[in-house]
């Protein structure tokens, strides 16, 4: 088996939001660093935003959703669950995703303290709140200062992209209403930053960004971990981490996807970033003689307690046109009315609401967020007219409970393009997260009376078999951080308890998930994973036992 | 958030006729009136057929669900009446097949509204409206924290030391617990 690339100080396995991010640190620091990613570059170029059929692409070849792509550098998820939502290739997710950037409060940290149904981190939010501020300067978050909600934080290095006649429409929602609203902190830019061109409003964020103002991990982040020396292998499906006697990694096997050639990369340290179901999967794949159920997982935690955030979407059509195709899909206000644990409410946990855009015309014509499908025949246009651009939505992101029954397992029927098995994923609400979300739905729809709409849609994610199948953008908690190797994966700087030079950084380090977007907290876990690595490497590289312990 | 199509399923079920039971000619008539079907135009709006919606639909069926895909829709359809009455017909397969109508009428939505036709429509009825989101993007109002902020902000946080244990007495169904 062939070694093209040479031993590395750090291979990097995963090249999205976390592992992308510590490629970058790593080899700044001077370590020689390999990234290994499944899939290719997807060039600005490739993408649909230059072409009319724009809306088609997003819903056919570049979905977000997995299953629907269907391409060969993803792997299919097999579940009857949910329909997973992730991107495979350089950059990761960030390539498709919307780049809302708020901050995980500080009680998020303690739920273990709160309620008891899910643990306590083991770090604060005060140990984090400073890799949170150097990673808004070095992505460019969007935002304004001053919000309440929130502790006091570092400047926002740029201010948020427009908000215009929707954003002032759910604002003056929300301020009837008197619940808290803020600008959405975000990851496009409201003007030039960093020799990158602000946003220009084209709305198509979900399709990734082709003109860099929405940071992208492939465009921003890796360009410089090469500069700085990294060697980034694409088309490169890893199959499995390799351990020694003792216990410690040794590399990864993986698999070339252009010619089927198998080879080995070595390291001293591995980074595994492959995000709460691919790395769960190949921690499963990696099961060994010494650690037959798989890698890191003595605790039997792997793969467990699996989160995406419950989530409904609301629309509401007004009589006032809101342009609701045009700027940042959900850059306008976010409500943390809701956001913590306040059990007369019947539930336990929060939730944030966002006004949210409705994207293009085909979208809008089939029911856009909702997908509450409007009339076809002759009442169509007449719809069109009345509703076309006069709508908002309001996204319900709660808070979800980490359940052990939430799992990704290895699939015993479905494999991917390269033959390997591919991830299974069980996942369902708990009582008190069907309760939270039917509260939020409720309060999605004051907001959206509140700014008088006259058509409104409740888009609560329940098929037409009854059953809640969301779109899962979140993958958290499958392999997470804790103080006790008895119920945890990973020590508090990210090291496997069970081998002592594997990091595990991306969502599945997270033991709760918080009612809000995850990327700007997985990124400060990063950065604060790659600041650890680089200042103790001459230590970690020779570890036989946990950091911590 | 997921894309507004429904496909893969259904689709394999649709036999009512054989493909080749239908004339070239027979199968373009029934998709075309099932496109005008769904938009049948009016004094903005072009009918669909008129642009050409139906054969953009069937290419994508056939490039998404099989060489036969809209052949099997045309079937579906005229089983239903879809030369006679092309209305009727899709009213019918709503009722009685949702999700190979609802694939159908997904596929045939992106191919309109993508029309150089339907979106000189959508302009004049005065939007603003380009026929890909790049280059060009919008032009808007830049964020003014003093219109897009709250005049009087609102809002709170627990902090770290402040956090200790809710009452949970009143949720019941938490004894149950994960």
């Amino acid at each position: 088996m062939s070694a093209p690339a040479g031993k590395a100080d750090v291979l990097i396995i995963g090249t999205g939001a976390a592992g992308g991010l510590m490629a970058k640190e790593l080899a700044e620091a001077g370590l020689r660093v390999v990234c290994l990613d499944q899939g290719p570059w997807f060039r600005p170029e490739d993408k649909p935003h230059r072409h009319p059929d724009w809306e088609w692409q997003r819903a056919t070849r570049w979905s977000t959703e997995v299953n629907i792509r269907g391409l060969a550098n993803d792997y299919p998820i097999d579940t009857d669950s949910e329909h997973t939502l992730m991107w495979s290739g350089v950059g990761g997710s960030t390539l498709v995703y919307t780049a809302v950037w708020p901050r995980f409060r500080p009680s998020d940290f303690r739920k273990g303290v709160e309620h008891g149904l899910a643990p306590d981190w083991p770090i604060s939010y005060e140990d984090l709140a400073p890799f949170y501020d150097e990673v808004d300067r070095m992505v460019g978050v969007g935002g304004v200062d001053g919000d309440p909600a929130i502790p006091p934080r570092g400047a926002f290095p740029v201010p948020p992209p427009a908000h215009d006649k929707l954003g002032e429409c759910a604002g003056r929602a929300l301020d009837r209403l008197g619940w808290h609203r803020w600008p959405m902190p975000v990851a496009i830019l409201g003007r030039d930053y960093d020799g990158r061109a602000a946003c220009n409003n084209c709305s198509a964020c979900q399709s990734g960004c082709p003109t860099g103002a929405m940071y992208d991990v492939s465009l921003h982040m890796i360009p410089k971990a090469l500069a700085a020396g990294a060697t980034l292998i694409t088309d490169a499906r890893v199959e499995m981490i390799e351990t020694d006697a003792a216990g410690r990694a040794t590399g990864a096997v993986y698999l070339d996807r252009a010619t089927g050639i198998r080879h080995r990369q070595e390291a001293d340290l591995v980074v595994l970033a492959g995000n709460g179901i691919g790395t769960s999967r190949l921690l499963l794949m990696s099961a060994n003689g010494r650690q037959p159920n798989g890698l890191a997982n003595s605790s039997d935690q792997v793969g467990r307690n699996l989160m995406h955030h419950s989530a409904a979407i609301i629309e509401g059509f007004v009589d006032e046109d809101l342009e609701s195709h045009k700027g940042v899909i959900n850059g306008t206000q976010i409500c943390e009315e809701f956001a913590e644990t306040d059990p007369s409410r019947g539930f336990v946990n929060g939730f944030t609401l966002h006004a949210v855009r409705l994207n293009g015309a085909s979208y809008q014509a089939l029911g856009a967020h909702s997908a509450k499908r409007p009339p076809w025949g002759a009442a169509h246009h007449d719809w069109f007219r009345s509703h076309f651009s006069r709508g908002f939505a309001v996204l319900v992101i709660g808070d979800d409970l980490p359940l052990p029954t939430n799992r990704v397992t290895l699939s015993e029927t479905v494999k991917d393009s390269s033959g390997l098995p591919a991830p299974h994923v069980e996942y369902n609400l708990h009582e008190n997260d069907k309760r939270l979300l039917r509260y939020g739905i409720d309060r999605a729809v004051d907001i959206v009376k509140a700014a008088d709409a006259t058509d409104i849609r409740v888009g609560d994610f329940v098929e037409a078999d009854g059953r809640y199948r969301p779109p899962t953008w979140h993958q958290l908690g499958t392999a997470r951080m804790g103080d006790d190797p008895a119920t945890s994966v990973t020590t508090p700087w990210h090291q496997a308890w069970d081998v002592p030079n594997l990091y595990i950084v991306d969502g599945s380090s997270l033991p709760t998930g918080a009612a809000v977007n995850p990327t700007s907290t997985i990124s400060a876990l990063a950065l604060r994973a790659a600041r650890h690595i680089a200042a103790n490497f001459t230590e970690l590289r020779r570890a036989d036992r946990p950091w911590s312990a | 958030m997921p894309a507004s199509i429904n496909e893969k399923t259904g689709w394999e079920d649709t036999n009512e006729m054989t493909q080749d039971s239908l004339s070239a000619g027979a199968t373009a008539r029934i998709l075309a009136g099932f496109a005008d079907a769904i938009f049948p135009g009016d004094d903005f709006f072009p009918p669909a057929a008129l642009v050409g919606a139906q054969g953009v639909m069937a290419a994508r069926l056939r490039e998404r669900l099989g060489s036969g895909a809209p052949e099997r829709l045309a079937a579906a359809l005229a089983a239903r009446g879809g030369l006679e009455n092309p209305t009727a017909a899709a009213a019918r397969l709503e009722a009685e097949d949702y999700r190979v109508f609802d694939t159908a009428r997904a596929f045939l939505t992106f191919a309109y509204y993508e029309s150089p036709a339907v979106i000189a429509a959508i302009r004049a009825l005065g939007h603003e409206y380009n026929d890909a989101p790049q280059p060009k993007g919008y032009a808007m109002r830049p964020v003014d924290p003093s219109r897009d902020a709250p005049a009087v902000p609102r809002g709170s946080y627990v902090a770290t030391e402040a956090v200790t244990r809710v009452d949970l007495s009143g949720l019941d169904f938490l004894a149950v617990r994960p």
